[in-house]
């Protein structure tokens, strides 16, 4: 991933009870990425409704713990692919 | 509306915050209130980490370290390294509160790796971990709330009673009421483009406290940490590169570093003052126009041995720190790859003032750690986790006795209804500005105009862009209308504590026109000893800043001259390598 790619990514919209949809979002890779900073570039660019809790961004205060294709996993640490299912609402 | 009544609420569970509830808890009952994870939040978790105290307090506490160094000794050298800026009432509160403290948290399962000169070397983790321990132990005299945005403090004939917040995942709001409210909210990371603090420190504490008309001082002061990684974006903001040898060069490929005097040369190397020194000569190199594309200088380690990047790849694990692993980049930087590195702003010396019983200037307000200002007077060198321990310690102690002397909780005077209304505009305006528009135009401003090196007409430009923003934020319209889990909404109440934070910065760096410690003016190259040995005090008149200076209290012969600023830095090397106990 050195050169700028599009990845898709999915992300679970918020809904009062958990269960929001999917929806899918279009970003440009430069570099090598985590979940985070997909969520940042979609928060800051693209949707500004999809919310995602975050802190240390290095993989020590556990803040960013999501649903990540179906696993619980810390958004800092988990490298981006495309066709990635993050669920920033499900934390267990 | 949810309503809390408790004596002591403290704002912030990084390492300050939780220290200050254990030893409020004491005394009375705590809310240990937090809008990060809880007993994770904060710089705590990110720092190196070394806990320093003085030799003779180590050797105490079975450490190899000198016993015939002292608390007072360690006191000179601080103030030499903060140039003479320092609290000197808070300095000593420091030092002979720091042993203590490495007592305590030893007891209570510290992990100490090793030790090195006044300083045990541990991790901000086992920090954290150890503080939290101690305070399950307290039971339910804490009571712990996590994911609260605070807003604002509430008041009482001046005095503070309280605070106001909204439940980040319901969107409800919260009042707290209390007898005495400590902040350990830590500094404005987030309010510069290039930063290496956690997301959540957005000058919260500052801005609050400022509202509130609490004096803030030495705002001036920020310290930048050098070699700091800013590609690719997984590892952006990462302190890897800060911890490992290498050649910092332009985008000539010439190496820049050059330390003319052996003593200047000794302190980059083996101490904290490899903050200010490389980052101002990286900096001079990014605006002399000799940067690379991201901004930054290049970091190299190809000169080096091939053995000795083997014993760093051991010492370092296999090339891991923090919860990243470098491993594939290491390989690369073996074959000679160098990567993007800059200056990213990482500690604020100024913040809210406070005595040496950490009281603020409005009763009832107290403040710890990070978020305070004095302690390390134009320079930080000396540990942050000590001043986080010893002044949480001192604030909780302080708040806690206070609070068990008081019958009732003061009623509020401040106008609650009024400040939700205002919290809930911007999500209720339909056309308004955007605040990540808005925040981004802060981080640019701030880091390069109230950087590492400064100027006056940058400055000028800065305050008035500051003054509009501060404006601006009152008009923003957050397009996510839902309570419940709204970042924009957090972002925009964290967006006019990060610019009233910059805002007071400015106006301090403005004002001071000379060069100190991490304060460095193009235009005024020179400590001014005869007009400048004073703090610039900050708080609110009511309609904007205002500031006033106030000379440091020293015992010690304060010197006169005004002296080039690089002069000044050979000096204060030599001073402190003259002391056989120094650094």
């Amino acid at each position: 991933m050195t050169k700028t790619q599009t990845l898709e990514v999915r992300i679970r919209m918020y809904s009062d009870n958990g269960q929001g949809e999917f929806k899918a979002f279009s970003l440009p890779c430069e570099g090598e990425m985590n979940v985070l900073n997909a969520l940042e570039y979609v928060h800051a660019r693209l949707d500004p409704s999809v919310s995602y809790r975050s802190s240390c961004r290095r993989g020590v205060c556990g803040g960013c713990t999501m649903t990540i294709d179906g696993k619980i996993l810390l958004a800092c640490m988990t490298d981006l692919h495309d066709g990635i299912e993050i669920d920033p609402y499900t934390v267990e | 509306m949810n309503q809390n009544e408790t004596d002591v609420l403290v704002i912030g569970s990084g390492g300050a915050g939780l220290r200050a509830a254990i030893e409020a808890s004491k005394h009375a009952s705590v809310q240990l209130i937090s809008k990060g994870p809880m007993g994770r939040g904060g710089a705590t978790v990110l720092a190196g980490a070394d806990i320093m105290a003085d030799g003779r307090s180590l050797h105490k506490l079975g450490y190899p370290d000198d016993p015939s160094d002292t608390p007072e000794a360690w006191a000179r050298d601080i103030v030499i390294e903060g140039f003479g800026l320092n609290d000197e009432n808070l300095v000593e509160a420091y030092v002979h509160g720091a042993g203590p403290e490495i007592a305590d948290l030893v007891e209570w399962g510290l992990s100490v790796r090793k030790t090195f000169n006044r300083a045990v070397i541990t991790s901000g983790a086992s920090i954290c971990a150890s503080l939290r321990r101690r305070l399950t132990a307290c039971g339910d005299k804490v009571e712990l709330i996590d994911r609260m945005m605070v807003i604002d403090l509430l008041l009482s004939d001046g005095g503070v009673v309280g605070a106001i917040g909204f439940d980040i995942a319901s969107g409800e709001f919260h009042v707290f009421r209390a007898k005495r409210v400590i902040l350990a909210t830590g500094g404005w990371h987030q309010a510069y483009a290039f930063n290496a603090g956690p997301d959540e420190l957005t000058g919260d504490g500052q801005g609050m406290a400022y509202r509130a008309g609490a004096e803030l001082v030495d705002m001036e002061m920020v310290t930048f940490a050098p070699n700091i990684l800013l590609a690719p974006p997984k590892h952006r903001g990462s302190l890897w590169f800060y911890v490992l040898p290498g050649a910092l060069l332009n985008a000539n490929g010439d190496a820049f570093l050059a330390w003319e005097d052996p003593k200047v040369a000794k302190l980059a190397l083996t101490s904290e003052w490899n903050k200010l020194l490389f980052s101002k000569a990286a900096m001079r190199e990014v605006r002399a126009g000799r940067g690379t594309p991201l901004g930054g200088v290049y970091f190299s380690m190809k000169h080096l041995p091939t053995n000795i990047f083997d014993a760093l790849e051991e010492e370092h694990k296999g090339w891991r720190f923090q919860g990243d692993d470098f491993s594939d980049l290491m390989n690369r930087m073996r074959d000679g790859l160098a990567v993007e590195v800059a200056p990213a702003a990482e500690y604020f010396e100024g913040g809210i003032r406070i005595n040496e019983r950490c009281e603020s200037s409005l009763e009832g307000l107290y403040a710890a750690g990070e978020c305070t200002g004095g302690l390390f007077g134009a320079n930080r060198v000396s540990a942050a986790t000590t001043e986080m321990l010893v002044e949480g310690t001192i604030a909780g102690d302080a708040a806690g006795r206070a609070a068990a002397e008081m019958d009732s909780i003061p009623d509020p005077s401040t106008n609650v209804e009024k400040l939700i209304a205002a919290s809930l505009a911007p999500l209720e305006r339909s056309n308004g500005l955007s605040v990540r528009e808005l925040r981004t135009r802060l981080q640019e401003m701030a880091y390069q105009k109230v950087g590492v090196i400064r100027n006056g007409s940058q400055l000028d430009e800065a305050v008035s862009a500051l003054e509009e923003l501060e404006a601006e934020v009152e008009k923003v319209s957050v397009r996510t209308k839902r309570r419940r889990e709204n970042l924009e909404w957090c972002e925009t109440i964290e967006l006019r504590n990060m610019v009233q934070s910059v805002r007071l910065s400015a106006l301090s760096a403005l004002e001071r026109t000379e060069s100190r410690g991490v304060h460095m003016r193009e235009d005024y190259p020179v400590v001014d000893n005869r007009r400048w040995r004073k703090h610039i005090v900050i708080r609110s008149d009511g309609s904007g800043p205002s500031l006033f200076h106030e000379p440091v209290r020293t015992e010690a012969e304060v010197p006169s001259e005004v002296i080039p600023y690089e002069v000044a830095i050979v000096q204060a090397a030599e001073a402190l390598l003259s002391d056989p106990t120094g650094e």
